[in-house]
C-alpha cells in the first residue's frame, strides 16, 4: 500500500490560503558523478534493455551523459547467459533471452574499471482486471482518479508498480501528456479483490482523456527501491537516495518483472 | 561498584548537613494567596529582614515554611508587581501565617516580564531555568493575535522554535520529543493544534510556566532535554468572573468563581477556531468542503477540606479535526489530574496526585464508498507522591515517588467490507515506569547554595499476550516470542544525579553551575519536517535502550541599576546516548516490525546563551541570543560520521520590546532571526524512468535559507472599571512580509532543460484583531 501522504495533502490545502512559492538560488555542493543503471527483464520478451548513464551536478543542464563501451551481461538460473550489445550510446540490449516467471536474473556491468551486479527474481503474474474511474474533487470539478482492480493472490507477498500516463487534447495547448510511476503492495489487502485508488504526482483525469496503465509485478527489492524513492516526496526531513538493488555503488535499479498494459478513454 | 558506593556516601554526607543539632526552634508556615482572586501564589519570597540571607519561597501551591530559633523577627512577603507585606512577629510557638498580597497600584500599568522578584536572576540557585507568567506575556505579539505560552517561550535563550506552523520546540540541541510538557503534572504528548499554528495551552486557563533546560531538580524526569511545567489557574475564590476574546479565526471564553467563598473555586475555559469559515469563501470546491478546526476545554475545581487539606481536580480536553474530500484526521489530548495537598505539620507538606493522560489520532480514508481508518491511542496512568520537608531555614527537602503505566497502541487498521483493505489488529504495548527521588535545596552560606539530589528510575516493558520480536544487525527479523500479559520482559534501571550550585559573590552578581543526567524511556520517532500528529511514540524495549544524556552548564548572572537590567550568560555541553533514527526507506505505517527499522547512535550539543533584559519602566523587553551546535552520529547514517542534527542552528536571536505609551495604550514588537535548519540537499541529479532524480551524498549537510521576521502588536484598553474591562489587540505577524522558507522542492524547470529550487513559504504578513472582555 502506498503511503497516504494525507498531511501533505491537508497542509497543502490549508496553506493555499496563506502560502506562496518562488524559485530561489542555493549554493549546493557538487558531487563526483555516479553511474546510473536502469534495466528490466520483462516476461515473455526476448529483448531486454539496460541503460547506463552518469549523474551530474545540480546546476548543470538536463542533457545526461550516456556511458558507452561497457560490458553488460544478463544470466539466469537456467544457465542462459547473454552479453548485451550496445545499440546506441549507453543503451544495451539482449536479442534472445526469454523472460520467465519464477526465474532469477543476474545483471553484470563492467565499465571503466568498475563492476556492478544485481539479481532480481521475476514474480508470478497477477492479472490487471480492469480500470475504473471514481470521482474525486482533487484537481477541480469533474475530476476522476483511477482505481486498478485485481485479485490479489493470498499468502504470497505481491508488489505492484503502475506506470500511468495521460494524454489530453486541450484547445489552447494541443496535446498535453503526463506520466508517473506509482506502487502498491498487499500488506493490508492480501488475498482481496483489491481496488485501491492510485494517488500520486499525476493530476486527476477528465472525461475523454486517454489513460494508459501498465501494471508490473515486481520483486521485494525493486519495491523497496520505489518505496524509498517515494519517501523523498515532500515532507521527509531527511531525503536519501533510494535503496538500490544494485551492488557496487551504482544508482538505479534492475527489475525482472511481468507487464500488462490497459489503455482506455476515460468515460463521462 | 566502588563508584556507586562513593556516590552513596557523597549523598549521605550532603543530606546529613540537613539534620543539624536541634536547639529550641519553631516554625512559621502558611499559604500566600492573591488578594483579588484567592489563587495560591507560586514563588513568593518570604524573607526574615533581621537575619540576613534567611528566608523561604512559596511552593507551587503557595505553601511556605520557615524554621527559626525563638525570638522576634520581621518578615517580608514580596512578589514583583504586588504590594509587599511586612510583619513583626514574636516566635515562641509554631505559627501559621496565611497572607494575601494585593496587586500594586501604579500610575502606569507596569509591564513585568517574567521576573518574580527583583533579583531572582541573580539569587535563584537553579541554573538553566526560565519562567513565564501569563499576565506578563499578554502584550508580546504572536500569530493570529492569540497569546501563546509556547510561542513566547521560543523567544527565550536556549529555546528554539520549530519554525512557522510548528509548536514544536528545541532546547539545547535536543529533539522536540525530548521535552517533557506537563499540564498540572499530566504529560501532554502533542502540544500543537492545527498542525502547529496554535499550542494546546489556552492562555486564559494558564497561570504560570517554568522551563528547565536540562538541569532540572530530581523531582522531574523522563525526558532528555527539558521540562516545561505548566500550571493551570485555580479559579477565583472571591468572586465570579467572565472573560473572553473574539478573534478573526478563534474565540475563547473563560468563567470562574467561588464554589464557597474562600473555600473553593472553579474555572472553565474553552476555545474554538473557525478558520474553515474562510475556506467556504474559496473558489475551489475541494477547499469549500474541507473542515479545519480545533476546540479545547480546560476545567479546574479546588476545595479546601480543612485548614490543612485541599483538593484540586483539573482536566484538559482538546480535539483537532481536519478533513479534505475523503480524508479525515482527528487528533487530541485528554488529561486529568486529581490532587490532594496536605499540610501534615508546619514543616511537612504533602502532595498526592493521580494523573491520567491520553493522546489519540485517527486517520479516516474513504475508499469505494466505504471507510477504513488508522487508529492510535496512548494512555498513561500515573501516581505521584511528594513530600516537602522544611527542617530548618537553610534546607528544603523534597522526596517522593512516581509510578506510571503506559499503554500504547501504535496504529491499527480498522476497515469496513469493500474497502479493499484488511483490518490489522494490534495489541497495546504495555510498560511500567517507576521513579524515586530525593532533592534538597541547601543554603550553605548566605552566598553559596545548592540544589542537589538523585533520582532512581526503573522502566519495564511488560508482555501483552502478543508477539515480541528481536532483530539482526541489518534489521531483519531474528526471533519471535510470545509473552504473557504483564510479564516483565526487559527492565532498565538508572541513577540520575542532579546538582545545581550558585555562588552570589556580590549583591548583584552570581556564578551558577549545574550537572544532570537524564533518562528517557518513551521515544518519538519522526521522519517529517513538521510536527506530525501521526508520529509514533514507542517505549524502550528489548530492542530500544533508554536514551541517556549528561549535561553540564555554567553561567554568569548580573543585574544592573538596582535590578532594572538583567544580564546572563550561560554555556552548556551535553552528550547523549541511544539516540534514535529511522533507516532509509523505513516503513512506518502500522508496521509490527517497526523496531527493526531503527538505528541508534550518539548525540552531542554545546552552546552559549546570552540574555539581556530591561525589567521595568515605560519601555521593557529583552534580547536573547544563542550560539550553538547539535550533532549526531548513528551507525548506518551518513557513513557513520557525525552530522548536524535537524535542529542545529548556529545563530538564534530574539528581540522583544514593549512600550507603554500611556495607561491605556501599549505598543510591542518582536524580531526573530535564526540560521536555517540543517537539511539534506541534493549534490547532483540523474535520470531514471524518464524522470530527473536527486542525488544525495551527505545527511543534513545543507541549510535552509536564514529565517527572520518582525511582528508588531498594539494593545488598547478601552474601558477599565470595577465591573468591566475591555481591550482591543491588533497585531501583524511578519510585518515586512519576509518569505521564510517552510519547505524546499526541487524540480525540472518549465522548459525541462535544467533544474530549479522552489521555496514554499507559509505566512507572508498576517494581520489580526482580537477583542477581549472581562466581567467582574
Amino acid at each position: 500500500m502506498r503511503r497516504y501522504n494525507i498531511l501533505i495533502v491537508l497542509f497543502a490545502s490549508i496553506s493555499v490560503l496563506f502560502s506562496c512559492q518562488k524559485v530561489i538560488e542555493l549554493d549546493l555542493k557538487d558531487s563526483e558523478p555516479f553511474y546510473v543503471i536502469e534495466g528490466a527483464v520483462n516476461k515473455d520478451s526476448l529483448v531486454h534493455t539496460i541503460l547506463l548513464s552518469k549523474s551530474k551536478t545540480f546546476s548543470s543542464n538536463n542533457q545526461f551523459e550516456n556511458v558507452s563501451n561497457a560490458v553488460v551481461s544478463i544470466s539466469d538460473d537456467l544457465n542462459n547467459v547473454e552479453v548485451l550489445s550496445e545499440v546506441s550510446p549507453g543503451i544495451y540490449r539482449t536479442s534472445n533471452l526469454l523472460g520467465q516467471e519464477g526465474v532469477s536474473y543476474t545483471l553484470s556491468v563492467q565499465v571503466e574499471g568498475n563492476s556492478f551486479t544485481s539479481t532480481s527474481i521475476m514474480p508470478k503474474q497477477v492479472v490487471l482486471d480492469s480500470l475504473i474511474f471514481i470521482p474525486s474533487s482533487f484537481g477541480g470539478e469533474g475530476g476522476k482518479i483511477i482505481v486498478p482492480s485485481r485479485f490479489d493472490p493470498p499468502v504470497v507477498q505481491n508488489n505492484y508498480k503502475f506506470d500511468v500516463s495521460i494524454s489530453r487534447f486541450e484547445e489552447n495547448e494541443g496535446w498535453v501528456r503526463d506520466s508517473a510511476i506509482m506502487i502498491q503492495d498487499d500488506e493490508f489487502s492480501d488475498g482481496l479483490f483489491t481496488q485501491q485508488p492510485i494517488f500520486g504526482t499525476i493530476g486527476s483525469f477528465l472525461p475523454n482523456d486517454t489513460c494508459r496503465v501498465t501494471m508490473s509485478c515486481i520483486d521485494q527489492n525493486v519495491y523497496k527501491y520505489f518505496f524509498s524513492l517515494d519517501q523523498n516526496d515532500g515532507g521527509s526531513a531527511t531525503p536519501a537516495n533510494p535503496i538500490s538493488n544494485i551492488s557496487g555503488g551504482a544508482l538505479g535499479y534492475f527489475s525482472a518483472q511481468t507487464k500488462q498494459t490497459i489503455e482506455v478513454v476515460v468515460p463521462e | 561498584m566502588l563508584i556507586k558506593s562513593r556516590l552513596f556516601l557523597f549523598f549521605v554526607i550532603l543530606f546529613s548537613s540537613v539534620f543539624s543539632i536541634a536547639q529550641e526552634k519553631f516554625s512559621i508556615s502558611g499559604t500566600v494567596t492573591d488578594a483579588s482572586s484567592g489563587e495560591g501564589m507560586i514563588g513568593v519570597k518570604v524573607r526574615v529582614l533581621n537575619l540576613q540571607g534567611v528566608g523561604s519561597t512559596s511552593n507551587e501551591y503557595g505553601f511556605y515554611s520557615l524554621t527559626l530559633e525563638s525570638g522576634d523577627y520581621v518578615l517580608e512577603y514580596r512578589f514583583f508587581g504586588f504590594e509587599t507585606i511586612i510583619d513583626s512577629i514574636k516566635l515562641d510557638q509554631d505559627l501559621t501565617l496565611n497572607r494575601e498580597l494585593g496587586e500594586e497600584a501604579t500610575e502606569i500599568e507596569q509591564v513585568v516580564i517574567t521576573s518574580r522578584k527583583a533579583d531572582e536572576n541573580v539569587s535563584r540557585t537553579q541554573v538553566g531555568v526560565d519562567n513565564l507568567d501569563m499576565r506578563q506575556i499578554a502584550k508580546v505579539p504572536v500569530i493570529f493575535g492569540e497569546k501563546d505560552i509556547i510561542k513566547t517561550m521560543q523567544l527565550r535563550p536556549g529555546v528554539k522554535s520549530g519554525g512557522d506552523g510548528s509548536s514544536g520546540f528545541f532546547v539545547r540541541g535536543g529533539g522536540s520529543d525530548q521535552n517533557l510538557i506537563l499540564l498540572d503534572e499530566a504529560p501532554v504528548y502533542n502540544a500543537s493544534h492545527l498542525l502547529g499554528f496554535f499550542s494546546t495551552f489556552n492562555s486564559d486557563a494558564i497561570k504560570n510556566a517554568t522551563i528547565y533546560k536540562g538541569t532540572a531538580p530530581a523531582q522531574y524526569g523522563g525526558r532528555l532535554s527539558s521540562v516545561l511545567d505548566i500550571r493551570m489557574n485555580e479559579g477565583n475564590s472571591k468572586k465570579y468572573q467572565v472573560s473572553g476574546g473574539l478573534g478573526l479565526i478563534s474565540s475563547r471564553l473563560n468563567v470562574e468563581g467561588p464554589i464557597v467563598k474562600d473555600k473553593g473555586s472553579f474555572l472553565i475555559s474553552g476555545r474554538r477556531t473557525y478558520a474553515d469559515l474562510f475556506l467556504k469563501l474559496s473558489n475551489d470546491e475541494n477547499l469549500r468542503t474541507s473542515s479545519l478546526y480545533f476546540y479545547d476545554l480546560n476545567a479546574k475545581l479546588n476545595y479546601k477540606l480543612s485548614d490543612k487539606d485541599r483538593i484540586y481536580v483539573s482536566g484538559y480536553f482538546g480535539r483537532d479535526k481536519l478533513g479534505v474530500s475523503g480524508f479525515g484526521l482527528t487528533w487530541g489530548n485528554v488529561t486529568g489530574t486529581l490532587r490532594w495537598n496536605r499540610i501534615i505539620n508546619s514543616k511537612l507538606f504533602s502532595n498526592t496526585s493521580f494523573i491520567a493522560s491520553n493522546y489519540i489520532y485517527q486517520i479516516a480514508i474513504e475508499s469505494n464508498g466505504a471507510e477504513f481508518s488508522v487508529n492510535s491511542d496512548l494512555q498513561d496512568y500515573n501516581l505521584k507522591q511528594e513530600f516537602q520537608y522544611y527542617p530548618n531555614s537553610r534546607n528544603n527537602i523534597r522526596f517522593g515517588f512516581n509510578t506510571m503505566h503506559h499503554s500504547i497502541l501504535p496504529g491499527q487498521i480498522e476497515a469496513e467490507e469493500g474497502t479493499g483493505v484488511n483490518p490489522v489488529e494490534q495489541i497495546s504495548k504495555l510498560s511500567w515506569e517507576n521513579a524515586v527521588y530525593v532533592s534538597n535545596e541547601w543554603k550553605a552560606t548566605d552566598k553559596l547554595s545548592f540544589i542537589y539530589g538523585v533520582r532512581g528510575t526503573g522502566f519495564s516493558l511488560l508482555g501483552n499476550g502478543g508477539e515480541y520480536y528481536s532483530f539482526n544487525e541489518d534489521g531483519s527479523l531474528r526471533d519471535t516470542e510470545v509473552h504473557d500479559k504483564n510479564k516483565f520482559i526487559t527492565t532498565y534501571l538508572n541513577v540520575e544525579p542532579r546538582l545545581n550550585a550558585s555562588y552570589v559573590y556580590s549583591k548583584s552578581a552570581s556564578i551558577k553551575g549545574g550537572y544532570a543526567r537524564n533518562v528517557q524511556n518513551v521515544h518519538l520517532v519522526a521522519n517529517s519536517t513538521g510536527d506530525n500528529p501521526t508520529d509514533i511514540w514507542i517505549p524502550s524495549s528489548n530492542n530500544i535502550e533508554p536514551e541517556l544524556s549528561d549535561i553540564v552548564s555554567i553561567g554568569w548572572f548580573k543585574n544592573f541599576n538596582k535590578n532594572k537590567y538583567e544580564f546572563s550568560a550561560e554555556t552548556y555541553y551535553k552528550i547523549s546516548q541511544n539516540q534514535i533514527d529511522y533507516r532509509d526507506g523505513a516503513n512506518t505505517l502500522a508496521n509490527d516490525l517497526l523496531e527493526g527499522e531503527l538505528l541508534f547512535g550518539d548525540g552531542r550539543a554545546y552552546g552559549l546563551e546570552l540574555y539581556f533584559k530591561k525589567v521595568s519602566g515605560k519601555f521593557t523587553g529583552w534580547v536573547s541570543y544563542t550560539l550553538s551546535k547539535a550533532e549526531r552520529k548513528i551507525d548506518g547514517i551518513n557513513n557513520s560520521e557525525w552530522y548536524n542534527a535537524r535542529q542545529d542552528r548556529t545563530h538564534d536571536l530574539s528581540v522583544v520590546g514593549i512600550y507603554d505609551v500611556n495607561k491605556k495604550l501599549s505598543i510591542s514588537a518582536t524580531f526573530v532571526y535564526y540560521t536555517g535548519n540543517a537539511i539534506t540537499l541534493p549534490s547532483g541529479k540523474y535520470y531514471v524512468d524518464n524522470q530527473v532524480q536527486w542525488l544525495y551524498t551527505e545527511r543534513n549537510g545543507g541549510r535552509m535559507p536564514d529565517y527572520h521576521r518582525l511582528d508588531i502588536g498594539v494593545t488598547w484598553i478601552r474601558k477599565q472599571t470595577e465591573k468591566y474591562e475591555s481591550s482591543w489587540n491588533f497585531s501583524v505577524f511578519n510585518a515586512y512580509g519576509r518569505e521564510n522558507a517552510f519547505s524546499l522542492n526541487f524540480r525540472e524547470n518549465t522548459t525541462k532543460t535544467g533544474t530549479e529550487i522552489v521555496q514554499t513559504s507559509l505566512f507572508k504578513m498576517i494581520p489580526s484583531v482580537t477583542y477581549n472582555f472581562k466581567f467582574l
